[in-house]
Parts: structure tokens; C-alpha cells; sequence
């Protein structure tokens, strides 16, 4: 009898060590899969960051008389940063900056979105002002279900009487130099995808040689240094003022190196995307004339003077 | 996220106990506010006093909530933006959208 006890016991734990030994194994199984499941999440979301990362324009058009440069720098995850330009023939170009809210694959659909639409209705469109009204209004549904909006900067470039005009649907506000003074070109409207009807208002700038241009996107200023300080655009104007005799390239590359040191190299944690045009010096004085009246009628948002 | 509901006259003020208002809790407060208009409140209040900081994030939970409420024939309206949340709204224009008042006392007046 006290055999058959031992026995049915030493049966008993045998079955619970194989149960045992089963689960451990299960589990194995379970967290492998897991991990095969992560790894193809994380390899499909870097496909998908740098489809969207080709998508940007790889180069920024060639006009008299500037120069430009264009750079996004995509955070860790896909984001909505977006930026492009559209030459019409030698001297005309439109050019947009925006930024999809949320840091989400949603964010990244939406600018893939909102790329195919501009460049659907852009030719058809003559002023910044309609661009933007006409983007809300084609996107307005969509941006609703996905809870999403946009801000979205839009300017239109003469490169012969370099006139810029300009239009803003809420975005960061682009930043103009000249000298020791710095301007931010804003103009009224409201993000896309809020309310349906909305009117834009456009308004320009004449520009000048020397004058240098700077479009942007939030991930910029609103990145932390170590005690959670911003960044900000005071700091980034400074910088700029530093800097503006570069070239738009070196420019780019002056920000991104002290973005850096002010993260302490920290990853970025949204994207940074900017656009950089300087106005080449070699222009007679009667445009020069022309121009710095027209930038008095016609700007009268924040300016500012370095001591 | 740290949200603390009180209701008042049939206004449910939603306090925002957060710094920052950004892409790590944004969701749940969309969600809170969404919840109520489907539960059948009309008049919601987000009081921002504690809240410093406000990415694009944050205003997207805010604009779902102001289409709900407009979804659900209900109000919306915000109090107590500290200075970096008003810059951002003013940015946006979200400002001409929104109604906002400087404190959660003179919300409560509007609703009346």
C-alpha cells in the first residue's frame, strides 16, 4: 500500500513537472512571437518613415538671384512634418511648410494626404490664399474622422521683383532677417481642418538682398534642454542673426549642431524640418528702393532689434 | 493622466491636474470629454489653470472635443490658459474658435 502511495505521488509529480516544463515552454513560444511581432512592427514603421521621407523634395528648386536649402530631420517614430516646392517656369515658385498634428502613423497618412491633394489642385490655384482654402475644404471630412489638423504655411516667390506673398493656416510663424531686425510673417486663417469655411488672408513682403528666410517646424523651438526649458524662438534668432551671412546649407547644419548641444544629444523628440532661402547681394539700388518701401507698407507683424 | 471632474449646475468642469498637456496624455482627456456629450451632458468646462505646456497633441484632443460638442449640440468652452497655452492658441487661431475666459468663475457666468 505504501508503495503504491509513493508511486502514484512520484506519478503525480512527474505529470507536474511536464506540466510545468510545458507552460515554461508555452511561454517561450508566446514571448518569441511577441518579439518577431515587435521587431516586424518596428521594421514596417522604419519602411513607412522612409517612404515619407522620400516623399520630401530631395533638392530645392534652382531661381535667380536665391538660394536655398530644405532638410527634415524625422524624430524616432513616423511624424507629419511636410514640406515642397513648385516652380512655375524660371522665376515663379510656391513653396509650403506644415505639420500634421499628433506624432502618430496617422499623422504620417495625412501628410502623404495632403501632399497628393496640393499637388492635384496647386496649378489650378492663383493665390496662397485660395491654396489654403481650398486644401480645407478638400480635407476638412477626413481631418475630422482622424481628429487630426494641420498647420500649413504657404508662399508664393517672384524671383524677379522678389516680391513674396504669403498665406498662414496657423503654423509656426517663418522668420524673416534683415540686418540686426528680425520680422515673423504671420497672416490671419486658422489650421486646417477645424471649420469648413475659413478665408485666408494673404499679404507680402518684398524682399532684399541680404535678406534671409526661415521656415520651420515646431519640433525646433519646442525641443527641451535638460532642466525642461524650451528652446524657443528668441534662442533661434539669435542664432540665426549669428549665422546670417552663411550659406542656406551651413545654416541648416548651425542649427541642427546646437539643437543638439542644447538636448545634450538627447533623440529628437518630434520632427525638424526647415527651409532656408537667402537673397543673394547683387541687386541694383532702384529694386533695392522699390523693396524696402514695400516692406514697410506691407509687414506689420513682431519686429524686433538686437541691441 | 490626472483629470478631476466636478459638476455644477449642470456644467461639468473637467480640471486638467497636468503640466503638460501633450502626445503622452492627450488621448485620455479627449476620450474623458467625448464621454460626456455621449452620456448626454450638454455644457463642458476644461479648466487649464495647471497646465504650462501644450503641444499640437494636446490642441487636437481640444478641437475633437469642441466637434463633439458641436456633434452633440453641447458647449465647449475652456478657462485659466497660462501664457505658453494662450501663445499657442493665438498661433492657431484657435482663439476666434474657442471660447475662453480667464477664470473657471467667469466661465461659469458665460453659461448661464
Amino acid at each position: 500500500m505504501e508503495l503504491l502511495e509513493s508511486l502514484a505521488g512520484q506519478l503525480a509529480q512527474a505529470v507536474r513537472i511536464v506540466n510545468e516544463r510545458e507552460a515554461r515552454e508555452q511561454e517561450r513560444r508566446q514571448k518569441e512571437a511577441a518579439l518577431l511581432e515587435n521587431a516586424r512592427v518596428t521594421r514596417d514603421l522604419e519602411l513607412a518613415k522612409q517612404i515619407q521621407l522620400s516623399l520630401l523634395p530631395t533638392a530645392p528648386p534652382s531661381l535667380p538671384g536665391v538660394s536655398i536649402a530644405c532638410r527634415c530631420i524625422p524624430a524616432s517614430h513616423v511624424g507629419g512634418d511636410y514640406y515642397d516646392f513648385f516652380q512655375r517656369g524660371d522665376q515663379l515658385m510656391d513653396l509650403v511648410m506644415a505639420d500634421v498634428s499628433g506624432h502618430s502613423v496617422g499623422a504620417a497618412l495625412i501628410m502623404v494626404e495632403t501632399r497628393s491633394v496640393l499637388r492635384a489642385q496647386i496649378q489650378g490655384t492663383r493665390s496662397t490664399g485660395e491654396i489654403l482654402q481650398v486644401l480645407n475644404q478638400l480635407l476638412y471630412e477626413d481631418l475630422t474622422r482622424a481628429e487630426l489638423f494641420i498647420t500649413m504655411f504657404c508662399g508664393k516667390f517672384d524671383a524677379v521683383s522678389r516680391l513674396l506673398s504669403y498665406s498662414n493656416a496657423g503654423h509656426t510663424r517663418p522668420l524673416l532677417l534683415r540686418g540686426g531686425i528680425w520680422q515673423e510673417l504671420d497672416a490671419e486663417g486658422l489650421i486646417l481642418g477645424v471649420e469648413y469655411q475659413v478665408g485666408f488672408e494673404e499679404k507680402s513682403v518684398a524682399l532684399e538682398p541680404g535678406d534671409l528666410l526661415f521656415m520651420y517646424t515646431d519640433g525646433i523651438i519646442e525641443a527641451e534642454g535638460q532642466a525642461g526649458e524650451l528652446f524657443g524662438v528668441e534662442r533661434l534668432c539669435t542664432l540665426l542673426y549669428e549665422m546670417q551671412r552663411l550659406g542656406p546649407e551651413e545654416i541648416i547644419e548651425g542649427v541642427m549642431a546646437r539643437l543638439a548641444l542644447f538636448t545634450s544629444g538627447e533623440p529628437l523628440q518630434d520632427d525638424v524640418s526647415m527651409v532656408v532661402m537667402k537673397v543673394e547681394k547683387n541687386r541694383t539700388q532702384g529694386a533695392l528702393a522699390k523693396s524696402s518701401q514695400l516692406l514697410h507698407n506691407e509687414v506689420d507683424l513682431t519686429t524686433r532689434r538686437w541691441p | 493622466m490626472n483629470l478631476v471632474n466636478e459638476t455644477r449646475n449642470d456644467i461639468v468642469i473637467i480640471y486638467v491636474k497636468e503640466e503638460r498637456l501633450d502626445a503622452h496624455n492627450s488621448v485620455e482627456l479627449k476620450s474623458a470629454v467625448q464621454k460626456l456629450f455621449e452620456d448626454g451632458k450638454k455644457n463642458v468646462l476644461v479648466d487649464l489653470k495647471d497646465v504650462r505646456f501644450i503641444d499640437s497633441s494636446g490642441l487636437g484632443a481640444l478641437v475633437s472635443g469642441f466637434k463633439n460638442a458641436i456633434s452633440h449640440q453641447g458647449n465647449l468652452k475652456l478657462s485659466s490658459l497660462q501664457s505658453q497655452v494662450k501663445s499657442m492658441f493665438e498661433l492657431t487661431r484657435l482663439h476666434r474658435v474657442f471660447e475662453i475666459f480667464p477664470s473657471t468663475a467667469e466661465a461659469m457666468e458665460n453659461f448661464q
